[in-house]
């Protein structure tokens, strides 16, 4: 028996829907898997910078550091670092952070990967205070942060001494 | 006259079929060549970002090993042509240090065009610099059909700290790294990167002179005393800690 046109019209649909799917399915999970890893390296790389950064404030005197970090979280992706409030990260990442906290959140504005961790809750007495809030630079420079001490407060900044990869 | 028409025809369409399947085969083989050289040259170079960044931790004694890939990519060293940076410290006419090197270069190279164009990745095109993390550059160019990584340490650390206790004393921090590669295996697949030895390690107290020069293909730079230090005295003492270390690179 010949089978009619309709038989052939949904049979080919029906083969290129699940190829479709198939391709659909297989660069989802890669992009995943992708931004997964990024993800993580970045929270890796941000735990570093906020025990480097813990080093130079439990330091008793006036202290220069020059933060180490990888130029690349992935193959080609850069990132940027912010130092800063929970205040004046919000509109950065979507999550809730506390406002009187300093944190560290780096960031791939590419993939909108980001991760952060935290470095200390200031204290009303002797405050940490941020020349810039939040300090804000790229993985791409070397960057010196610089604490001084005030008999009031305790001040932090960082300087990009120079742009290292591109 | 119909049996005839359906032979050629056959023939065409199997030719056709034949030919179609042998252009979507080598568009595959090209594809995935293309592929894996792509995933080697990015592995290979995230393994120099590695070795970059860690430069300052090397220096303090650290050490950095990476697996490195094997298949397209190779790698090894070779001089940088024409170029040389000499390192010289004066006190009373009499010569205290005078040494120079002809920096060496680790090379990664791949037979594939993955990148055409010139391009810095990592470090500065300065022959003096002010922190250990710019010690290393790393470049990336393109030259007769391959995709070349070039990574050098033709560079020297200078940092003048100033101290004021009745008289003006400077101290002179210099630092230079002579990358020293060995080649261990016919086809490598480790490297391992470490300092070996102290090349000197010395404090010259109250030097007259200090000289930088750096030469390659394009001139020769010259860097002393008085462009260190500007506004340098007769009166004040100039003390220099050299530390001139040999970068083992083993390649095995």
């Amino acid at each position: 028996m010949v089978s009619s046109a309709i038989i052939h019209v949904i049979g080919t649909t029906s083969l290129i829907a699940v190829l479709t799917i198939i391709m659909i399915y297989v660069s989802t999970t890669t992009h995943l898997t992708l931004v997964e890893n990024e993800e993580k390296n970045l929270q890796k790389i941000a735990d570093s910078i906020t025990l480097q950064i813990l080093y130079v404030l439990q330091v008793d005197t006036n202290i220069s550091l020059r933060l180490q970090y990888p130029v690349e979280a992935i193959s080609n992706h850069k990132y940027n670092i912010y130092i800063g409030s929970g205040a004046s990260l919000t509109g950065i990442i979507s999550g809730q952070l506390d406002p009187d906290t300093i944190y560290v959140v780096l960031k791939d504005p590419s993939n909108n990967v980001y991760a952060y961790s935290l470095v200390v809750k200031n204290s009303t007495s002797r405050p940490i205070i941020l020349r810039n809030n939040p300090i804000v630079f790229g993985s791409t420079t070397a960057t010196i942060i610089v604490k001084t001490l005030t008999p009031t407060s305790i001040i932090l900044e960082a300087r990009v001494t120079e742009v290292i990869a591109q | 006259m119909k049996a005839v028409s359906e032979a050629v025809s056959t023939v065409i369409i199997a030719a056709t079929v034949v030919m179609v399947s042998v252009t979507i085969f080598y568009f595959a083989i090209l594809n995935m060549q293309q592929s894996v050289a792509m995933a080697e040259y990015g592995y290979i170079k995230s393994v120099m970002y590695g070795l970059c960044s860690n430069i300052p931790n090397i220096l303090q004694g650290g050490s950095y090993g990476a697996n490195t890939p094997s298949r397209l990519v190779g790698v090894g060293y070779a001089g940088l042509p024409d170029t040389s940076i000499s390192i010289y410290v004066e006190k009373q006419n009499e010569v205290l240090l005078d040494y120079t090197d002809e920096p060496t270069a680790l090379f990664a190279i791949i037979r594939h065009p993955v990148v055409t164009y010139n391009s810095t990745l990592y470090g500065v095109h300065k022959y003096i610099v002010n922190d250990t993390i710019l010690l290393p550059r790393l470049t990336e160019y393109y030259y007769n059909g391959a995709t070349y990584i070039s990574f050098d340490m033709a560079r020297v650390y200078i940092k003048v700290y100033k101290l004021e206790t009745g008289q003006t004393r400077y101290i002179v921090n210099i630092v230079y790294l002579d990358l020293a590669p060995v080649l261990v295996s016919t086809s490598p697949s480790r490297i391992v990167v470490t300092i070996s030895r102290d090349i000197v390690n010395a404090v010259y107290q109250d030097v007259d002179e200090i000289k930088i020069t750096y030469t390659n293909s394009t001139g020769s730079y010259e860097t002393t005393l008085q462009d260190l230090i500007p506004d340098l005295q007769p009166s004040d003492i100039v003390d220099v800690n050299i530390v001139i270390k040999e970068l083992r690179v083993v390649i095995m």
